[in-house]
């Protein structure tokens, strides 16, 4: 994959040749332009000086004694209009020029490049009258070889200036992009190198220019995201692998116990494996059913259901232990009440309550299923006698896995419970809270204020 | 040998004392950790195994609390915590080993038995009085090299006197590390445990007895001159 800067040096430089190959093509052909108008007219002005041409008054920047050497790369040759030789420059020697075909008369003649051996010649060829009278026709030429000389001066600058200037082009893109692409980089190279157990790192969002900002800004909410939701699943397994040790270990014991003395393995103790195995499958079971709550989100399925309608037949599931246990519970729901839940998260959240609550409540007492302070949001108010309870605790309720000082022991409880309570509740929008009121707890559940529209409260059944 | 358990998971309870059992070991367990200090703090164990997380005190505290009273019972804590600073914390505090749940149950056992015979200043798991030999790794016993048919009990009475071969034993002594708190030895079950014990260790009307009884104190093991 190839980086920014290698992406922009690769259009800009040929971006920069073009505009160099123009930019220098364009200065060329001008200056050989301007170059051969001047030649031109140095070539018009040798005419001042041919014999058998009428004489004027200008000085000229030429005599007839330079037409004698070669030195100065000036040439002549006058015909008559029949194409005999009348006179030439001396500097021409055996060799003649060629003679170009022109019309008669032609006072202002014609240009053309001849080429005199190796030498090529700028020349000029008039028909005019001669000053003693008779057609004659004059050629005068001049070397070519300043223009050239000039053109190929100008032709090495701007190669040279191009070259010097595109190296500097390119050192100029590198080290502005460089410059330009710290922040870029910075940030990629902090990127590479979070990972799982450097999730505490952030990108500094001071200094960064406007473009990253809000790159940099949902890169570390993301990155807080993932930190919370890698500590919370280290927290979990941490905690999970810590329950489960005890009842491993105490699995581990007996079968070993019954692998050694055999003879002395009793049903009890059989007994007693199947219910550590059955305590596992519940834990399991609630675990399970955690993580498939975090996930349902948008799969809700939402009814109107009669809220005691619910409260009764939830109740019906620890209707007999309550029974065993002496427990009675009394309902004070303000008559029919309709509300919008779903009907699997709600029963986890009333079974667990009364669950929790027949099993940690004093035998033989009493156990209140309200609706609470309606003009508050409160729909359902779970209390029950809990004198072990300290207030200390009520923070730590529906933490995973945590379970009072007296409940540890306590067979068939793994502490999930109040957490499956909790999640649920707040699927739907709705807020669990615990409260200490004397030697009582009591749950209270009411919707979030503005939260939602799935929590509603109706004073009919809809259903 | 007598051992006191003290972890709040009634599962872990039942199976640990099962198995220490069955070792021959007397062993008393607590749910709790101002219960179980208070029970290390009353009685003479050999050894406390000790789980971290427990109500009312945690084990680190009930560990202080010990050594602070000057009880210097070997400690063995049993828990689910792994990481290297809560093992450290543990050693450093005053345990004399640390063992992670799950365990295996010979290790744990092995432990114990270092542990025990660190109280009697053994380093090796056999004791010999005499021609009289006994492995408490293997939980045998021999005379003259003959195996001998013991009993659980026969096995940690014989133990706790061999490990204290040549000192008076009483028999509230013996009352305290062979039995638990549960049992409640009638003053002459000792005497009977002894004699019975006598018995089964003579493998032929010439055994030398090994023995002895230090009227008004108690029992002494040594291997006797004629």
């Amino acid at each position: 994959m190839k980086s920014i800067r290698h992406h922009l040096l690769e259009r800009l430089l040929p971006g920069y040749l073009l505009l160099w190959a123009a930019g220098g093509s364009v200065i060329y052909f001008a200056v050989k332009q301007q170059l051969d108008a001047e030649l031109n007219s140095e070539v018009r002005e040798l005419l001042g000086v041919m014999p058998y041409l009428p004489s004027s008054e200008d000085d000229y920047l030429v005599d007839l004694e330079d037409f004698d050497s070669s030195d100065h790369g000036l040439y002549f040759q006058i015909w008559t209009r029949d194409g005999e030789e009348l006179t030439k420059s001396k500097n021409l020697g055996e060799k003649d020029l060629a003679q170009p075909e022109i019309r008669f008369p032609d006072a202002r003649g014609e240009y053309s490049d001849l080429r005199l051996g190796a030498l090529e010649l700028r020349a000029l060829t008039i028909g005019v009258e001669s000053a003693s009278g008779g057609p004659i026709k004059v050629t005068v030429a001049k070397s070519k070889e300043d223009v050239a000389a000039s053109m190929f001066r100008l032709a090495i600058s701007i190669v040279g200036v191009g070259l010097l200037a595109g190296a500097g082009f390119v050192a100029l893109v590198v080290v502005s992009l460089r410059s330009g692409l710290e922040p870029l980089t910075l940030v990629g190279d902090k990127a590479s190198k979070i990972d799982s157990d450097s999730l505490e790192a952030r990108f500094a969002e001071e200094g960064m220019p406007l473009e990253l900002r809000p790159i940099v800004t949902r890169l570390n909410s993301l990155i807080e995201r993932l930190e919370a939701g890698f500590a919370r699943e280290r927290r979990f397994s941490s905690d999970l692998a810590h329950e489960l040790r005890s009842p491993v270990a105490a699995l581990r014991s007996n079968c070993e116990y019954a692998l050694k003395w055999p003879e002395k393995v009793s049903k009890e103790d059989l007994a007693e494996m199947l219910t550590i195995s059955k305590e596992l499958e519940v834990m399991i079971g609630h675990m399970l059913m955690l993580a498939r709550l975090e996930n349902k989100g948008e799969q809700l399925q939402w009814q109107n259901l009669d809220l005691q309608a619910c409260t009764r037949e939830c109740w019906e599931d620890v209707a007999e232990l309550a029974k065993t246990r002496g427990i009675t519970p009394q309902f004070q729901l303000a008559g029919k009440q309709s509300m919008k839940a779903d009907p699997t998260l709600l029963r986890i959240i009333l079974t667990n309550l009364f669950s929790n609550a027949v099993e940690y409540a004093p035998e033989g007492s009493v156990i209140t299923i309200g609706s609470g302070n309606q003009v508050e949001g409160e729909f359902l108010v779970v209390s029950n006698p809990a004198p072990q309870m300290a207030e200390r605790d009520i923070e730590h309720l529906f933490d995973r896995f945590w379970r009072g000082d007296k409940a540890r022991g306590h067979a068939g409880h793994c502490g999930l419970g109040l957490s499956l309570v909790k999640t649920c509740a707040e699927l739907m929008d709705w807020r669990i809270r615990a409260q200490l009121v004397g030697k009582d707890i009591s749950f209270t559940l009411c919707k979030i204020e503005g939260q939602g529209a799935g929590s509603s409260l109706g004073s009919e059944s809809e259903n | 040998m007598r051992v006191l358990f003290v972890e709040d998971s009634r599962h872990l309870q039942k199976s640990v004392l099962k198995i220490l059992k069955a070792s021959g070991y007397a062993a008393d367990v607590s749910g709790d950790g101002a219960d179980g200090l208070w029970m290390a703090q009353t009685y003479d164990y050999d050894v406390v195994i000790l789980d971290l997380m427990l109500p009312t005190m945690d084990g680190i505290q009930v560990l202080e609390a010990l050594r602070a009273d000057g009880v210097e019972v070997p400690v063995l804590i049993l828990s689910a915590k792994d990481s290297v600073t809560d093992r450290v914390i543990g050693l450093r505090t005053g345990a004399d080993d640390y063992l992670i749940k799950p365990f295996a149950m010979e290790e744990l056992l092995a432990r114990i038995e270092t542990l025990s015979r660190r109280t009697y200043q053994k380093r090796q798991s056999v004791v010999r009085v005499g021609d009289l030999e006994l492995d408490s790794a293997t939980k045998t016993a021999s005379r003259e090299g003959q195996p001998l048919e013991l009993g659980p009990k026969q096995f940690a009475l014989l133990e706790y006197l061999m490990l204290r071969r040549g000192q008076v034993v009483s028999r509230s002594e013996i009352e305290e590390h062979i039995y638990d708190c549960t049992s409640s030895p009638m003053s002459n079950v000792i005497d009977t445990a002894v004699s019975s014990l006598r018995k089964a260790i003579s493998i032929s009307p010439d055994s030398r007895p090994l023995i002895h009884t230090r009227r008004g104190y108690g029992y002494y093991m040594e291997e006797s001159e004629d």
